[in-house]
């Protein structure tokens, strides 16, 4: 009688437990939306203002990392050679992302193991450290194209400076912005939202975003790219046919 | 880039190509990459705007019979052959990441010494009467290129040379079109009426027909090989290009051919200084990064 109480008492409480969870992983700490989950390179595309909302239903601090898709990038670095300057050295990085920007509600007052989190969860300038693909000894020179690779991106817009802000509507509804300029890669770009607190992490969310090209663009370029060959023979035409449109307007 | 910027720029080659007669594709490369078009786009995309220039230059002087079919069929078969070398050539660079050094090293070498040799000729003429010289095969042969094999006869320029001549000649412009985006008449033409002897009036008629062909194929091997070339691109320019140089050909009539050739050979040289400048002074970057 006794043993099949506690058996009882104990698969109740499994049960409560199993309930409980269930209710809390069903309950999201962090619910974030993008304003489109798009981005269409258009003709006359100019750069484009990325809207992030989000609501979190727990205290605690929120950042936003967005990344573009990886890519291998070459550093080269000029050299003065007979009197000219040309490029004479170089070092190859993988998975570079074409794009990286982030957003924290908190700007400053980070203390050690908030700063070892966020790290450890890809967030800040401080992670985009790459590794030469092959390994080089000299750790100075490393360093020097490390930091070139970074300054470069920075120039071209494709990596912040510094992190941008959350903007808190209410207690728990925030809003950020980011910039994508004019040059921005194409590509599938994850956005991942985290919620942190006491330098631990709460929760993460992650959604999609597309940057591609569209329109009259992106079926030219599509065109140019999957049958070259043709798309060669029509512009030899094309400049063919505007040669002898050039010729008879200038008869007339 | 902004549309309008490549269409002013198309505008003004097109301008200065009807006031000094010149293609102007030795202008229009520089001038897209200055602009921040990458070189190999720059390169693809002039030799597709070549192909409409040759195609509406060669019309009118095929109307008039200035058209050697036999010798330039010669020189495009060496054109074509030169044009693909030219293209392993400039992916062979792209791939050393020398193609942009090697692009501004060329054109300073050439717009430098293009430039030097108008300005001095044009400089010396004003000061001497042009002397008159016969049109027709008014040089001698070059004893070397007369032992030559494979002679043949080339009835309307009255020409008895080897074929390997216009080949090569031929040739040349082809890798010149294909790693610099020029049609290359500024030398082919010197060369066909020195080295080959031709008319001048025949030689420039001659030069233009084989640039299409040259520049079309160089077109098709950017297009393939290298995917640089961007047809909206070259649309503008052409475009542009059209309507600036009907206002260079009103202009021209005003202005003393003389004067038009200073003009042209100080903006050469320009253009050339501004290239060499680059190459000279210390970058404020030493350090470009470029995706695999």
């Amino acid at each position: 009688m006794g043993r099949i109480n506690i058996i009882s008492i104990g698969i109740l409480c499994f049960a409560l437990v199993l309930l409980v969870s269930g209710y809390a992983m069903a309950q999201k700490n962090l619910t974030i939306d993008l304003a489109s989950d798009h981005v269409d390179i258009t003709t006359g595309f100019n750069g484009a203002n990325l809207h992030l909302f989000g609501v979190k239903e727990r205290p605690g601090d929120v950042a936003v990392v967005i990344r573009g898709p990886e890519k291998e990038m070459t550093v080269r670095k000029k050299n003065r050679m007979l009197g000219v300057w040309m490029n004479t050295e170089y070092m190859s990085f993988d998975d570079v992302p074409a794009y990286y920007d982030y957003a924290i509600s908190k700007q400053f007052g980070f203390n050690d193991a908030e700063e070892i989190m966020l790290r450890d969860n890809g967030v800040g300038l401080s992670t985009l450290v790459f590794e030469p693909r092959d390994a080089v000894p000299d750790r100075e020179r490393v360093r020097s194209f490390q930091e070139a690779l970074i300054r470069n991106k920075q120039m071209q817009h494709l990596f912040p400076l510094e992190a941008k802000g959350i903007e808190f509507l209410s207690n728990n509804f925030f809003r950020t912005t980011m910039y994508l300029p004019a040059n921005v890669p194409t590509g599938e770009y994850v956005i991942e939202t985290l919620l942190f607190r006491a330098g631990k992490l709460i929760d993460r969310s992650a959604t999609n975003l597309t940057v591609a090209p569209v329109g009259l663009n992106a079926q030219i370029y599509e065109f140019a790219t999957q049958r070259s060959f043709y798309y060669g023979l029509i512009c030899v035409f094309i400049a063919v046919f505007a040669g002898w449109a050039i010729n008879v307007i200038r008869n007339q | 880039m902004p549309a309008e910027t490549i269409f002013l720029l198309g505008a003004t080659v097109g301008f200065l190509s009807g006031v000094f007669g010149v293609g102007g594709g030795f202008l229009t490369t520089p001038f897209l990459i200055f602009m921040g078009i990458p070189p190999a786009v720059a390169v693809g995309t002039q030799a597709n705007q070549l192909v409409a220039s040759g195609m509406s230059g060669t019309i009118g002087h095929f109307k008039r019979g200035n058209v050697d079919v036999k010798i330039g069929g010669m020189m495009l078969c060496g054109g074509v052959f030169g044009s693909f070398i030219g293209i392993m050539i400039f992916r062979l660079l792209e791939y050393l990441g020398q193609i942009d050094f090697a692009v501004s090293m060329l054109y300073v070498v050439l717009l430098s010494s293009i430039g030097i040799m108008m300005l001095s000729e044009s400089i010396f003429s004003s000061f001497k009467k042009k002397t008159v010289k016969s049109d027709f095969n008014a040089l001698r042969v070059n004893p070397f290129i007369a032992r030559l094999p494979y002679k043949m006869r080339f009835p309307r320029s009255k020409l008895y040379i080897s074929a390997l001549v216009p080949i090569s000649i031929g040739f040349v412009g082809g890798i010149l079109a294909s790693i610099l985006g020029i049609g290359g008449g500024f030398l082919l033409v010197p060369a066909m009426i020195y080295i080959l002897g031709m008319p001048t009036i025949l030689a420039v008629g001659t030069s233009l027909f084989q640039i299409i062909f040259t520049t079309a194929a160089a077109t098709m091997m950017h297009a393939t090989l290298n995917n640089t070339v961007d047809i909206m691109l070259g649309l503008i320019l052409i475009v542009g290009g059209v309507i600036g140089s009907q206002f260079g050909i009103n202009f021209a009539r005003v202005i003393k051919p003389n004067h038009a050739r200073i003009i042209l050979a100080i903006l050469i040289l320009a253009v050339s200084a501004r290239l060499a400048y680059e190459l000279l002074v210390q970058p404020l970057e030493l350090y470009s990064t470029v995706v695999m």
